[in-house]
């Protein structure tokens, strides 16, 4: 799946007016930048299927480390964003699924386009403006407070913007999704018969059929979460949160290609584990899959 | 497509007038811009909005509004110019995998699925730091991210086309596959795609503000709505203005194209994207 070119050659190198062709020559050797791109390519998959994905030009040490360092924070971003996301995505698509007004389904579709259409670093820039800059209510940035002694609340308090501003993004995804799935499941024969047993429209759909269309929204999850990784990465920038998208962008300014790469490669392989795991866990849930 | 029904939708309709009235001004740049968005003006830095600069100026002193009105050709150049090259790949390439199967398929679903488990702009990242992009690099980098949507689209509906009776006729006719495929199937397929295409156009922005906005854009001076938020950061503070109105620009048109794109699915009755 992953087939990523190898980067680009340490020419970074060759800027430097102090390297001589000598030394420079050398370093070609040392990294193996002599040899033909098609033997580079085969030794670098090779090291890498073996857990080697070579030294960090900048920081002097493996780059699986450097990249493992900043996966934690972007874990917690995207987490809490995606929490954010779906809990008020799925409270508006109920909104909208069950309300039969028209005014409530317009607004709440209003609201949620609006909501997917503003940059992430835009809203964050000016959360972080008007929240940090001039009112003082937040962190302007990063994991915790320097020097304090990590609390959860420090660090809360630090996520919460962050992840308010990038979550906001997919509420519109996952209301679609509810909304859409409400509807359908309103025709469906459990529902009807629900409400032939006595129970009125909303009671019927909320516990009869919701759960019916919460279950898929676990395989949209996987789908989702390359976009959601990508939002993360500019997000990370304007909050200054140490993850893997402040690591790419920080990498390719000073181009660290080991680390770049290894910052990609952790993303592919995070869709991947997700996807296989949503899989698993459809599987678990609904056991209709199991005999498909 | 159904004009009546894309009508009877309000926001639909204010989408794409929005839309109509951003083109227009990003057209008439060069004779509506109150001044050259590149003149520095040091005696005006940094002047609030007010009455000789209505949306006030940057750090230079250029003025705000004249640069927007040229960065919006720039940006919506740039979401056209990508939005069609990703749709004409992805329709090419989903049309012929879908129609063909086979190893075709295999191929165009493997390079979908590999692209669609990467994150868009990490790739794009990659590809502007290593490239330094002019315009048109820009715009087939970013293409060449976006397109598997459009593919997965058309791969599906062939897929459903290919066994329908007319398809089945015009193969009886003895007419040749590339001609079956391009002038009988791909024309029954355009509605969805051209919901799918507005939301990308949506999607295709955002990423581009976003590219530019971490500096792997185009270079400077040639602003686009995302680098002129680039240019912009360290006046934040002092400058709130130069903050606010590209951003407002920017959520103005994807919002305006997301719009658009959610009537266009609904007056073709739920169908598509």
């Amino acid at each position: 799946m992953v087939h990523l070119p190898k980067g680009g050659p340490a020419d970074v190198y060759a800027a430097d007016p102090s390297a001589t062709p000598e030394a420079i020559e050398r370093m070609k050797e040392i990294w193996g930048l002599d040899q033909p791109l098609h033997v580079q390519y085969a030794r670098w998959v090779t090291r890498l299927a073996q857990g080697d994905w070579g030294r960090s030009y900048v920081e002097r040490r493996p780059a699986i480390d450097v990249v493992a360092d900043r996966l934690g924070p972007t874990l917690r971003l995207t987490g809490a964003a995606l929490l954010v996301g779906l809990s008020a995505g799925v409270a508006l698509g109920v909104l909208a699924g069950v309300s039969r007004r028209p005014a409530v389904q317009h607004a709440v579709r209003v609201v949620a386009v609006l909501g997917m259409s503003v940059p992430t670093f835009w809203s964050g820039a000016i959360v972080l403006l008007v929240f940090s800059s001039y009112l003082r209510w937040i962190p302007a940035g990063g994991l915790g407070t320097i020097g304090a002694a990590p609390t959860a609340l420090d660090a809360l308090w630090h996520l919460a913007a962050p992840a308010l501003v990038l979550g906001s993004v997919y509420v519109a995804q996952w209301m679609r999704y509810v909304q859409a799935g409400l509807d359908s499941v309103a025709e469906d024969d459990f529902v009807r018969t629900a409400r032939a047993k006595g129970l009125g429209r909303v009671r019927a759909l909320l516990r009869h059929g919701l759960p019916n269309v919460l279950l898929p929204l676990v395989t949209v999850l996987g789908l989702e979460l390359p976009r959601l990784l990508s939002g993360a990465m500019v997000t990370e920038v304007v909050f200054s949160w140490p993850g893997i998208g402040r690591l790419l962008h920080g990498s390719l300014v000073a181009r660290d290609y080991p680390v770049v790469l290894g910052t990609l490669i952790v993303a592919a392989l995070a869709v991947l584990i997700v996807n296989l795991l949503t899989d698993l866990l459809y599987g678990a849930l609904d056991p209709r899959v199991r005999y498909a | 497509m159904r004009w009546r029904a894309f009508l009877r939708q309000p926001l639909g309709v204010a989408g794409a007038v929005v839309l109509v009235l951003l083109g227009l001004a990003a057209l008439a740049a060069p004779w509506i811009a109150p001044f050259d968005p590149n003149a520095i003006d040091l005696r005006a830095m940094q002047r609030s909005p007010g009455a000789a600069h209505w949306l006030g100026t940057d750090d230079l002193g250029r003025d705000v509004l004249a640069r927007m009105l040229f960065a919006g050709r720039i940006s919506l150049l740039l979401a056209l110019a990508v939005t069609v090259l990703a749709v004409g790949i992805g329709t090419v390439l989903g049309a012929v995998a879908g129609f063909f199967g086979g190893w075709v398929d295999r191929l165009v679903s493997l390079a979908t699925d590999a692209l669609l488990s990467l994150p868009v702009l990490g790739l794009a990242m990659v590809a502007g730091s290593v490239l330094r992009p002019n315009l048109w690099t820009l715009a087939v980098v970013l293409a060449l991210v976006s397109w598997p949507t459009l593919s997965r689209i058309t791969r599906a509906q062939m897929l459903t086309l290919r066994e329908r009776t007319y398809a089945e006729a015009a193969r009886a006719l003895g007419l040749p596959s590339r001609r079956v495929l391009f002038r009988h199937l791909l024309p029954n397929a355009v509605a969805p795609l051209i919901v799918a295409a507005t939301l990308l156009a949506a999607q295709v922005m955002l990423v581009e503000s976003a590219l530019s906005f971490l500096g792997y854009g185009m270079r400077p001076p040639t602003p686009s709505w995302g680098g002129m938020l680039n240019e912009a950061q360290a006046f934040y503070r002092q400058s709130p203005w130069l903050a606010v109105f590209p951003g407002l620009a920017i959520t103005v048109t994807v919002a305006a194209l997301n719009f658009v794109g959610d009537a266009l699915r609904a007056s073709m009755g739920g169908r598509g994207g």
